[in-house]
């Protein structure tokens, strides 16, 4: 399965009228295809460290990347911190209304990031 | 006349060569051509790294000197760019060089212990250099960070409620993030926007909330080019405070 794969299958549970917990997936489902795009691309190996959101949340937010990182993941270094707080709302904050409004940016940005892949 | 801080120098000096990265364990007796040899390219490294050292003192200590010189209410913020640089050095000169300082010192303590003159000479050559390098590295990082950000403080107190002893370079780039990117939205949207905090228990997110026009459906969907030249302004301008932060749009006093 590919990070974009993850992206699809947001964009399917934000079609028509989303309830909240569609929203929730959704926005978690951006943060999730987000986190695997950039780890190889700051040295985290997202199966095996423990402590693997809060590294490349670090390390996009100061840019810290092992090589030259294509266009696509400069875009992303961008919106990490977003999503990264849309994710922490739409996972841990049940209590707190999500909304599809909240959802949709996270999508949003993530179609950004998908539109500069390869240029 | 010094310059400026660079780039170039602070990597230098933050990292040492390998000479004195890895030391070699102290072995008594007679050195074979081999230890020799290796000894003298070790004090011939930590010369080198002396004198990159003694650069970067000066151009540091002159660079503290202009912020305490320029700091004026309304010259702050600018001027706080340098300070949190100069912030940083001190941080990583503790965290990173300490350590290594140690260790020199160790070493220097155990051939102490059981080395004859000649001995002491051949050893501790390389490791005095290295000690005071790393210790000069330490103190005038420290001295130039506490100077210029007395200077900011003197000049505007209100920008560190908390004072200015326990100051973290990264929280400090995180607050002023939101300026940065609030003042550019200004120019790029043509939209007011306020800094926000949002908590997720020990969570903080630093968010910029934006001030949108009543009845613009999916503003991040309008705006989205829009903020994607901010942020490269921001990388431009001052790529240290970028990607930092998220967004709200506000319609009224509602967040959507």
């Amino acid at each position: 399965m590919r990070p974009e794969d993850l992206i699809a299958a947001a964009e399917s549970l934000l079609a028509g009228t989303p309830g909240e917990a569609q929203c929730r997936l959704a926005a978690q489902a951006c943060y999730t295809a987000a986190l695997h795009m950039a780890a190889p691309h700051v040295g985290v190996d997202v199966g095996r460290d423990p402590v693997r959101h809060a590294k490349v949340r670090t390390a996009m937010r100061t840019a810290r990347f092992t090589g030259t990182p294509p266009r696509h993941i400069l875009v992303l270094a961008n919106y990490f911190e977003d999503l990264a707080r849309l994710r922490q709302h739409a996972e841990y904050w049940p209590d707190i209304p999500f909304d599809a409004d909240h959802a949709d940016q996270a999508l949003e940005w993530m179609r950004g990031v998908l539109a500069a892949v390869g240029r | 006349m010094t310059q400026p801080l660079r780039a170039s120098d602070i990597a230098a000096v933050m990292r040492p060569p390998e000479a004195l990265r890895a030391l070699p364990d102290f072995v008594p007796g007679p050195l074979t051509p081999d230890r020799l040899a290796d000894l003298k390219r070790r004090a011939d490294a930590a010369r080198a790294y002396a004198a990159s050292v003694n650069e970067w003192a000066g151009r540091v200590e002159w660079t503290a000197a202009q912020i305490a010189a320029e700091a004026t209410a309304d010259a702050v913020l600018p001027l706080e760019r340098t300070a949190i640089t100069l912030l940083w050095m001190a941080r990583s000169a503790e965290g990173t060089l300490g350590p290594m300082l140690e260790r020199c010192a160790e070493l220097r303590g155990r051939i102490a212990e059981s080395a004859t003159e000649e001995e002491w000479a051949q050893w501790t050559g390389f490791l005095e250099l290295g000690i005071a390098a790393f210790q000069r590295v330490i103190d005038t990082a420290e001295a130039g960070s506490r100077r210029a950000f007395a200077a900011l403080y003197q000049a505007a107190p209100t920008l560190y409620p908390g004072g200015i002893d326990n100051l973290d370079p990264e929280r400090l780039r995180d607050e002023r993030a939101v300026y940065v990117y609030q003042a550019f939205v200004a120019q790029e949207l043509g939209l007011e926007s306020e800094p926000m905090g949002q908590s997720f228990g020990d969570d903080l997110f630093r968010v910029l909330g934006i001030h949108v026009p009543p009845g613009t459906d999916k503003p991040h969907r309008v705006y989205r080019e829009a903020l994607d030249r901010v942020h490269a302004r921001v990388r431009e301008a001052g790529p240290e405070f970028a990607g930092r932060i998220g967004f709200e749009f506000l319609r009224g006093n509602h967040a959507s």
